[in-house]
């Protein structure tokens, strides 16, 4: 009879197990598979990419690119997502990793190919520098405000906020107010 | 249920069996993702201990650093003789430990750490004690006293410093102060809580100062007699980086004592022991022979001296510390020994001694001396040393005691002079006409260093300056070419285009073919991109088409498009570019740059082309903003684009009017002219311009190539003298001491990659082309992008020499990427060249390695891009993927270790194999567990069954007997 009851006990947890799905990981194993997965413990920041200000210059827009592909209608590319931060990730890291996994085209220009020494995004989801009048391109917001440093020489910090957005009036249309004096991300 | 007895064993080991896996069904309900192996490599430890030191003092301080796998630090542990030894201070890097020896002869130091889910690292450590009474000397260490930041260099030359037993470094320190003639003025005791406040004149005499005690008496007292002048690029960090900071402050407040808050409220005295800022003070350190301690004066916190991490360091305040170090500093532990040696030698009168001497201080005494510099400094110092050359050579020389006392002196101008050096190196004899040559030759150390300030050095020595920092800056050597494989690499960029066209318009000769060579071939790869040089940006083809007609190429006939047509740049970069899109796509810019690449060579336009060359000048004129300037964007004039838009219009100011109408030739003129006085009235009274709001030597070299082109002299035309600074006295504030020059010295927010006061690229680039335009206006050459006295190439005869055939020769097998420039330069060298025995060979040699190189960088595009397209999202990776992913793998093993590093994001790769790895073993654990489980339920099934019907069997049974008894009793009862 113990026997009997020692089988049903053994069937039950082995029923249990391939329920619950056997993932049998190393530490390390598991650490590297769930680097970037969200949890409440993990520093995080927000990404987001929008290019609402094409709206009001739509004339200025390349005709190739006059399209919901390429300018969605609500002018948002990729909704505020929660990225888990690496330590020493700077914006350029988060958004190539953002674009990556949320497969969206993104080119840019290498930190050692321009003069400035930092990665210049020239365009995102085929909206490139000059696509919509000869002051366009991408400029980002970290927590509200426009950085004087290039994207991949920020490094970021737990719970900030990016904001790529999409400008067609050097930085004066999407709030950059000391843009006056400066040239977003660089010239 | 009964079994045979012979079976009793097989149910024992079906038992344990069945615990086991419940045990282990158990622990992985519970740990899902429980350790099953552990492969990893755990923690990093390292310490300051050293295996089979012999110490003579019976405590020892040491720091270890032990990190896990995420480079976080852990917790160590550290055993003397099997006994827990607690650390003396810790922060966020390092943690310090002090043994104390009593046991005589071998002593074992163990030093762990774990992490990582146990994984442990330890380190076995046997230290040799030898008790010496305390007191006794029992070795020497070189010690210091540094006051490099005041700019008044060492205030105690590197000495060996006997040290004695049982003494703390805070003792040491008192004893050396005292002997050198100071005193100083301390917190706590020198046994315990030691803090140095300020070391003071020798004739200090009261017994408190600002609260802290005289250490004593000195012997033979001496005055600090220090005159703080604060080096340039540290007075910079300083504004910016301290609450308080008075470079006068000094003399007026402490004369005579030197130490914390004095000049800046992040001063103070701080020590390194071997390179290392301990965590602990001076009486919590033990010395042992054969240190180097170099105590030195802070002004930042420590971030002027590489001191940053060291947070138990002397100074007060630091949690005001800047969050990295103001510059790189040096390892120059190597240099103070050496200098110590040579003090300690008595060979100082010897000639090469005392030059490599004066050069190790000079080094020394540079705060952010680069490594290299530090290193040639010292093992030129102990050769030196090694063979000192007899004084008999040289006599009158070494009757000079002054040069050996204060070479500090003698060496600073030195310096300044250096870009004078080799400027006859580069620039061929027969592009320097006389008079420059004859400026430039020997006297100009002279002149640069003993002349008044207001007389500039050589313009070509200027140049010649930023060639030789840019060549540093590659990591070229100086006598090499400027354009060697690592800066050809950038071929085609805006970031290596320039500094060709500068070489070149000063006539410096350099390796242009091979920047020709490889700058065509990435046209032609560029060409069969679908927006060819560039979708919108038409500067793209202008910079190309000026760098190649620098280089001496033919910007009409640049390489073959894919149908094997000759790629025309002009026809596509200007002209006829708005057959695909505006030149004025990106601005202004377009069509400035646009006109100024068209007159490279006065390019006839063709009839039916896009645009005539009225239609891009008056798109210029169109531009012109009412204050008579130009800008990107608003109304308010910018010198840069003002300036180029000048250079642009400057052809048909006066030489080629006859080509436009007469109508947009009063235009032109007047719209010149205006645009002068706007250039003249924004000048500064220092001769430099500001661009959007930061005064920097960019816009005022576009300026000056301005002034050039329209055949202005800058120098002497009233308009652009202010206040008696010339253009060229703008631009000089700039210079460098390396020769390189800096942006600007504020804070740029528009050019981040440029640090205020700092030598920068793209300021180099823009002075270089100012300066061969000043250049060739004195020589009466054409202006700067005038290129029509240029010869195309191929008219020498090209030899393919001995050292490209070795270069072809040495190529590497299996080939990689890393090779791409130098076969491109080879092939298209070797192409040119004339006939010889075996030419064939290496034709076929270099085509077939520049075949396989565009093969393996095919490979890696197509690698890059199987990876994009297939491996994200994460979460949708399953087994299916197993396949592409084993595939993108041995794709990637197969290329070489250089090619692999072209792989971005490798590590999602290596993540997306582990998952699927996970997903196959959980797949096999499923199966193993589903088939125990079915085995487990045929097992039960089968022995209740058995039960089921032996019950039967025994029920039958007993109906039958009880049948049986019935018919007895019912015979029975019939009786």
């Amino acid at each position: 009879m113990k026997k009997d009851i020692l089988a049903v006990f053994g069937i039950v947890l082995i029923l249990a197990v391939l329920i619950n799905g056997t993932h049998v990981q190393s530490v390390d194993e598991y650490y590297l598979t769930h680097i970037d997965d969200v949890t409440p413990e993990c520093k995080t920041v927000t990404l987001s990419i929008r290019c609402d200000t094409i709206f009001r210059n739509y004339d200025d827009l390349d005709p190739a690119l006059r399209s919901k592909e390429f300018v969605p209608e609500d002018g948002v590319i990729l909704p505020p997502t929660e990225y888990v931060l690496r330590d020493g990730d700077t914006v350029f890291d988060i958004l190539d990793r953002a674009v990556r996994h949320g497969r969206i085209q993104m080119e840019f220009q290498g930190a050692e190919e321009n003069p400035f020494g930092s990665v210049y995004i020239q365009g995102i989801n085929y909206l490139y520098e000059f696509s919509c009048g000869p002051l366009s391109g991408w400029m980002y917001r970290v927590d509200g405000e426009f950085p004087s440093c290039g994207c991949s020489r920020f490094e970021l910090c737990d719970g900030q906020n990016i904001e790529w957005v999409y400008t067609c009036d050097l930085g004066q249309d999407v709030g950059a107010e000391w843009i006056k004096e400066s040239g977003g991300q660089g010239k | 249920m009964t079994l045979p007895s012979g079976d009793k064993g097989t149910v024992n080991i079906k038992k344990t069996a069945v615990y086991i896996l419940s045990l282990f069904l158990v622990f992985s309900l519970l740990f899902p993702h429980a350790v099953v192996t552990a492969s990893a490599s755990g923690p990093t430890l390292t310490t300051t201990l050293k295996d089979g030191a012999v110490v003579k003092n019976d405590r020892l301080t040491f720091d270890v650093c032990a990190r896990n796998q995420a480079g976080q630090k852990i917790a160590s542990t550290v055993t003397h003789n099997g006994e827990r030894v607690a650390p003396v201070w810790e922060d966020s890097d390092k943690t310090s430990y002090t043994l104390a020896f009593t046991k005589e002869g071998e002593n074992t130091v163990v030093v762990s750490a774990s992490s990582d889910g146990g994984r442990k690292k330890q380190l076995t450590y046997h230290i040799t004690y030898v008790p010496t009474e305390k007191g006794q000397v029992i070795g020497s260490a070189v010690i210091s006293v540094e006051v490099f930041t005041l700019g008044c260099g060492y205030l105690i030359e590197p000495e060996f410093f006997p040290i004695r037993a049982g003494e703390t470094a805070a003792e040491t320190l008192v004893r050396l102060l005292h002997e050198n003639g100071f005193v100083c003025y301390y917190g706590g005791a020198v046994e315990d809580g030691f803090y140095l406040a300020y070391i003071a004149d020798g004739t200090a005499s009261a017994e408190t100062y600002n609260g802290y005690k005289k250490s004593g008496t000195a012997k033979d007292p001496k005055k600090l007699g220090l005159t703080p002048s604060i080096p340039d690029h540290l007075h910079q960090n300083l504004c910016a980086g301290t609450d308080f900071y008075d470079p006068g402050d000094y003399e007026k407040n402490w004369e005579g004592h030197l130490g914390e808050f004095v000049i800046s409220s992040g001063s103070g005295w701080m020590y390194c022991v071997n390179n290392v800022f301990p965590n602990v003070g001076f009486s919590d350190m033990y010395l042992s022979d054969g240190d180097v301690v170099r105590v030195q004066f802070t002004l930042g916190y420590g971030a002027d001296i590489g001191g940053m991490s060291a947070l138990g360091g002397q100074i007060p305040g630091v949690e005001n510390q800047p969050g990295t170090e103001y510059y790189q500093t040096a390892d120059k532990d190597e240099l103070t020994f050496a200098i110590a040696n040579a003090r300690a030698s008595g060979l100082l009168a010897c000639e090469n001694v005392r030059r490599a001497y004066s050069d190790a201080l000079s080094v020394a005494l540079q705060l952010d001396a680069p490594q290299s510099a530090a290193d040639v400094a010292a093992s030129a110092l102990k050769s030196a040393l090694e063979n000192p050359v007899a004084e008999t050579e040289n006599p009158a020389e070494t009757n000079k005691p002054a040069e050996t006392e204060k070479p500090v002196e003698t060496e600073k101008p030195a310096d300044t002079g250096k870009p004078a050096e080799t400027e006859t190196h580069a620039v061929t004899d027969t592009d320097a006409p006389t008079d420059t040559a004859g400026e430039s030759g020997a006297p100009a150390d002279n002149i640069e260093t003993d002349a008044p300030p207001k007389s500039p050095p050589p313009l070509l020595s200027i140049a010649q300056g930023i060639i030789d920092w840019k060549k540093a800056d590659v990591g070229s050597p100086k006598n090499g070419d400027l354009l060697c494989d690592a800066f050809l690499e950038l071929a085609g960029t805006t970031a290596g285009d320039w500094y060709p066209i500068g070489l070149s318009r000063i006539g410096a000769s350099d390796n242009y073919d091979g920047y020709l060579a490889v700058l065509r071939d990435k046209v032609e790869e560029r060409y069969r991109q679908p927006g060819r040089l560039s979708v919108a940006k038409a500067t793209e083809w202008h910079r190309i088409i000026l760098s190649v007609l620098a280089a001496g190429g033919d910007p009409t006939h640049f390489g073959t498009d894919e149908n094997g047509q000759p790629i025309n740049l002009i026809a596509d970069g200007t002209y006829d570019r708005g057959k695909t899109t505006p030149l004025g796509r990106q601005g202004i810019n377009g069509w400035i740059w646009g006109l100024i690449a068209l007159d490279g060579k006065r390019y006839e336009i063709p009839n039916g082309a896009y645009y005539t060359r009225e239609d891009i000048i008056s798109e210029i004129l169109l531009k012109q903003l009412p204050d008579g300037g130009w800008a990107l964007s608003g109304k308010v004039s910018d010198p840069d684009l003002t300036a180029m838009a000048v250079q642009a219009l400057a052809p048909y100011y006066e030489s080629e009017k006859d080509v436009i109408s007469e109508k947009t030739e009063a235009d032109v003129r007047q719209a010149v002219d205006t645009a002068l006085l706007c250039l003249s009235s924004m000048q500064l009274p220092t001769g430099d311009y500001a661009s959007w709001g930061t005064q920097n030597v960019e816009s005022t070299d576009q300026v000056i190539i301005a002034l050039c082109c329209l055949g202005i002299d800058p120098q002497s035309d009233a308009r652009f003298i202010k206040n008696g600074n010339t253009l060229l006295d703008g631009v000089l504030r700039y210079r460098q001491p390396d020769g390189g020059f800096a942006h600007s010295y504020d804070h740029d927010p528009d050019n981040p990659a440029s640090v205020p006061g700092e030598s920068n690229s793209m300021a180099g680039e823009q002075t270089l082309l100012a300066m061969a335009a000043l250049i060739r206006q004195q020589n009466g050459d054409t202006t700067i992008y005038d290129f029509r006295s240029e010869e195309g190439g191929g008219d020498s005869r090209v030899v393919f020499s001995d050292e490209d055939r070795r270069a072809v020769d040495d190529l590497p097998s299996p080939l990689s990427t890393e090779q791409y420039v130098t076969v491109t330069a080879l092939l298209d060298k070797l192409l040119q060249s004339e006939d010889f025995f075996g030419k064939e060979e290496y034709l076929q040699k270099l085509t077939e390695a520049k075949v396989r190189i565009s093969e393996i960088q095919a490979e890696i595009d197509a690698l890059n891009d199987e990876i994009r397209e297939k491996l994200y999202p994460f979460e949708s990776i399953s087994l299916r993927d197993k396949k592409t992913v084993d595939e993108i793998i041995s794709r990637y093993e197969a290329l070489s270790a250089y090619d692999r590093t072209k792989i971005s994001h490798w590590d999602d790769v290596v993540k997306a194999k582990t998952q699927i790895d996970t997903l196959q073993r959980g797949i096999i654990i499923g199966a193993v567990l589903a088939a125990a489980a079915v085995a487990a339920s045929v097992f039960l099934i089968i022995s209740i069954r058995k039960k089921r019907r032996r019950h039967a069997d025994e029920m039958e049974e007993l109906a039958d007997r009880f049948a049986d008894e019935d018919e007895e009793e019912d015979t029975g009862g019939k009786e």
